[in-house]
């Protein structure tokens, strides 16, 4: 029982550690990905800490694998360098007797996997691609800023003022496109506004606008004192949801090759990390006297090969090269294979 | 290292961390469906002090416009200019000069009727005096050169001053129909 | 650099190479995930998929070099205070002192190792990915704005739609403005070349040109049109890369040109401010190592201190992105605003190291 007990609770304790640490490192990379995007106006800054939560569900499967990976890796691998796994042997343990309490360590995590990468990470990537282009369409008003060019959600109107002096804009260009005319319009002053019902107003003072279809002389100038011009607020038409943020319901439904590699991929994250804990058994024999930590660079080695041939494999399912049928089953099994394999390597090695 | 806590503390604390995630996000990211409708009959665009030059294909000015106002709704795609003076110099016409108190352009500005009091003028062309209409609701097609009223109008054409009920101006071919109780009147030179 | 330096610098350095392999595995294993989606576009194969990871490598590499230096240099002190063989250092004589320039030597190499990295082999690296993923996909490069790239340069306002890897201009539209406020002229050109400095040539051009008091619209159709511009094929390299991404030399040679038109800076200086003081955060993340290995008095919960050290370099790096941001936001100086978390740090690191050395 004791056995069990510490053993789980001092996994449970760096699995907490390493899981803050990946995901403080995932949130630094988006958070600069995210940060870019708001600093050219293709995403609204209020929108940057909502995406970076986003961005968070959608890693989190992988996350939680690699976790689980690194805890039982870096425990059993602290039990042999403080010579604890030879006191185990010594009362009676063998190397499979760790199988137990590993799997019960592990399978409510593999459980949480599972949901998270079948129905939260795809909820989120739609949620958050919804969120951003309402967002967007609706920051526009104070998105224009001094000496840059600035192209709205629709790429159908871009900005460029010169400098602001008390909240107006000197020296304004915008460019419009509607339909096959582009018009032109400069002006001394400019700003956007929205006025009582909501919608999004341009307002422009002496200038002047051409108007025409590019290469034709058939042109409409206007030269004016000020104007106002009403740029549509209505919600831009919504992109269509790309196969990773398809519910996974709607993949088992449809025949489409490349979703039934998406879901095949879904299915891979829970089943990879069930089989890469008990790899990590085997994979954390370390020669305490003297020995090198080879064993984590293997360990770290496999762990990314096996994603990679995830990836792979879903690239091949979409692309037909393997049957749809097989899927990624033949994969799993092979690891799994290899698995048994190390542990009756390590299990003779033990003699027990 | 016993630190106290149940073996089952790794899936619960994840539990929790995901599911407030969750509800965080879904709270940050329901906003509101803008609740403007694009009502078209608001004008979606109003300029003042404005002066308009049209070109035509050949990149020679077609029509030059000014108005102390101008504004236009999208729905029927309709402009309404106020005090508007608008000089067509379309090829192969004589020049035509028409103000008024207002007037509502349709279909890009190849139909325009000016209601209320209108004045319009005809240039001289080598075979014809200068004509002035001055009258009321009138109709001008600048493409075709046709300018239509049903109201009550004085025309001048050189020496003669016509008044009838509905007249049809036509450019390009030059002429002047009048409707209805046509009175004509010559004006002698005065001499003096 | 004594035999005991010299051993401290190998046993930190596997560590540190150990941590960055580790790293650069998870940052790889990513952007593969991101690529995939891609496939299948214009021809673009697996193949492709993974030379452009590659290429992404040291890129990679240059963002995560000072966590793999302060999570390895943390490993690595914890290893050897483990083993007591840092005590064993103290107390053959090494002051502190020596001990702390033997770290600041190793944070300086490896902070050179990131300014290399940073000025020549990412930036190229980067460009050699992007070129190579535009010709497998055979897509367009584009630049930050879907409508293509605009460069404002003197009385002209220049939007480029899109451009071949090898940086000929696909199609390009030229406004050009008289004095006050009017447009002069409006070039539209295909397959532009740039010929020499200050002048490219565009073929199947259309110039159209406004005369004066509305008095018509002159249109020609040029085959081949001589266009005057200071725009040159390095800056539309520059247009097409992140200010973080691109070298120091660049970054100069397009704030200059951004001086000249008028235009906002602040982005790209804070990003050149951020290029020169990047290295040093090695330096900081090496010294920041110190305090939290040193401190191991062979306790139980060393794991809760390596953790805590990591979580702290994390939140360095964390805090230095946010800040630029909101330099640029806010337009705070770019001097100070890159500075303050790396000198917060390094004054952190040396508080500690100075309580731990009092008790």
């Amino acid at each position: 029982m004791l056995f069990r007990k510490s053993l789980i609770q001092e996994m449970s304790w760096v699995a907490l550690g390493t899981f803050f640490v990946l995901l403080m490192l995932i949130m630094t990379t988006q958070i600069v990905r995210l940060l870019g995007q708001a600093a050219i106006g293709a995403l609204a800054s209020s929108a940057v800490w909502a995406m970076m939560g986003f961005a968070a569900v959608r890693y989190l499967p992988i996350l939680l694998s690699l976790m689980l990976f690194f805890s039982i890796l870096a425990v059993l691998t602290r039990l042999w360098k403080d010579h604890e796994m030879v006191i185990w042997f010594v009362s009676g343990r063998s190397i499979m007797s760790f199988i137990r309490p590993i799997l019960e360590f592990t399978i409510p995590v593999v459980i949480l996997i599972a949901l998270l990468s079948m129905v939260l990470s795809p909820w989120a990537l739609e949620k958050g691609q919804e969120y951003k282009e309402k967002s967007l369409s609706r920051q526009e008003v104070t998105q224009v800023a001094p000496g840059v060019f600035r192209e709205s959600p629709a790429a159908d109107r871009v900005y460029f003022v010169e400098n602001f002096t008390g909240g107006n804009g000197n020296n304004v260009f915008v460019q419009l496109r509607r339909d096959e005319k582009l018009t032109v319009i400069l002006a001394e002053k400019g700003g956007l506004y929205l006025d009582s019902d909501g919608s999004r107003w341009l307002w422009l003072a002496k200038g002047r606008s051409y108007e025409g279809l590019p290469g034709t002389a058939a042109y409409e100038t206007l030269e004016f004192e000020n104007a106002r011009l009403r740029i549509e607020a209505g919600d831009p038409p919504r992109s269509s949801t790309s196969t990773r943020a398809t519910s996974t319901m709607a993949l088992w439904n449809s025949a489409l090759p490349e979703h039934k590699a998406e879901l095949a991929w879904r299915l891979a994250i829970p089943v990879s990390a069930l089989i890469l804990s008990l790899a990590a058994i085997p994979l954390a024999f370390f020669n305490p006297r003297g020995g090198r930590a080879s064993n984590l660079l293997v360990a770290v080695f496999a762990y990314f090969f096996y994603y990679n041939c995830i990836n792979i494999a879903q690239a091949w399912l979409s692309d037909g090269k393997i049957s749809l049928m097989l899927g990624m089953w033949p994969l799993h099994a092979a690891a799994l294979l290899i698995t048994l394999g190390l542990f009756a390597w390590r299990s003779k090695l033990r003699g027990s | 290292m016993a630190v106290p806590g149940t073996t089952r503390l790794l899936p619960l604390a994840l539990v929790v961390l995901l599911g407030s995630l969750t509800w965080l996000l879904d709270r940050a990211a329901s906003i509101p469906s803008s609740a403007v409708a694009a009502n078209s009959d608001q004008p979606d665009m109003l300029v003042d002090k404005a002066t308009v030059v049209r070109f035509g294909e050949d990149g020679q000015p077609l029509s030059l416009l000014t108005a102390a106002r101008v504004s236009h709704l999208p729905a029927g795609d309709i402009t309404w200019l106020e005090k508007p003076q608008l000089r067509y110099t379309a090829p192969g016409q004589p020049r035509l000069d028409v103000r008024g108190e207002r007037a509502k352009s349709v279909n890009q500005g190849r139909e325009v009727w000016f209601p209320g009091a209108v004045t319009m003028v005809r240039a001289a062309s080598g075979t014809q005096a200068e004509l002035t209409i001055k009258g009321r609701d009138m109709h001008v097609l600048p493409d075709t050169g046709v300018a239509s009223s049903e109201a009550p109008a004085i025309a001048k054409m050189g020496t003669y001053i016509v008044e009838s009920v509905g007249f049809i101006a036509d450019s390009k071919a030059e002429t002047l129909e009048l409707k209805s109780n046509v009175r004509m009147s010559y004006e002698p030179i005065h001499t003096r | 650099m004594s035999l005991l330096s010299r051993y401290l610098m190998r046993e930190l350095s596997l560590f540190i190479l150990f941590a960055l392999i580790g790293l650069l595995g998870l940052y790889t294993f990513f952007d593969l995930i991101a690529e995939l989606t891609d496939l299948g576009i214009g021809g673009y194969r697996l193949s492709d998929a993974l030379i452009y990871v590659a290429l992404r490598a040291p890129a990679n590499a240059y963002e995560l070099l000072p966590i793999a230096v302060l999570i390895g240099g943390i490993f690595g002190l914890s290893h050897l205070s483990g083993s007591s063989e840092l005590t064993v250092i103290r107390a053959s004589g090494v002051s502190l002192k020596r001990l702390l320039l033997w770290l600041c030597l190793i944070g300086a190499f490896y902070g050179l190792i990131t300014l290399l990295l940073g000025e020549y082999i990412a930036p190229a690296g980067k460009r050699m990915a992007n070129q190579h993923r535009l010709a497998a996909t055979q897509s367009m490069l584009v630049g930050d704005f879907r409508s293509g790239v605009w460069i404002k340069d003197g009385k002209q306002i220049v939007n480029i739609a899109e451009m071949l890897p090898d940086l000929t201009v696909v199609h390009a539209r030229i406004y050009e403005f008289g004095k006050t406020l009017t447009l002069e002229r409006v070039i539209e050109g295909h397959n532009g070349r740039f010929q020499s400095k200050g002048n490219w040539t565009l073929q199947k051009a259309t110039v159209t040109r406004f005369l004066p008091e509305h008095a018509g619209v002159a249109l020609s159709k040029p085959a081949v049109f001589n266009w005057q511009t200071s725009i040159s094929p390095a800056m539309l390299a520059v247009l097409l890369v992140e200010p973080a991404q691109m070298s120091a030399t660049s970054l100069l040679s397009y704030i200059d040109h951004l001086k000249r038109n008028k235009q906002k800076t602040s982005r790209y200086e804070l990003a050149l401010w951020g290029k020169l003081f990047y290295p040093l955060a090695c330096l900081s993340m090496v010294l920041i190592a110190l305090p939290f290995a040193q401190s191991q008095r062979r306790s139980s919960n060393a794991g809760v201190r390596v953790f805590i050290g990591i979580a702290c370099g994390l939140i360095f790096h964390f805090s230095n992105q946010i800040v630029v941001y909101l330099g640029d936001l806010y337009n705070w100086p770019p001097p100070v605003v890159v500075s303050i978390p790396t000198l917060l740090f390094l004054s952190a690191a040396a508080f500690m190291l100075w309580r731990q050395e009092r008790r």
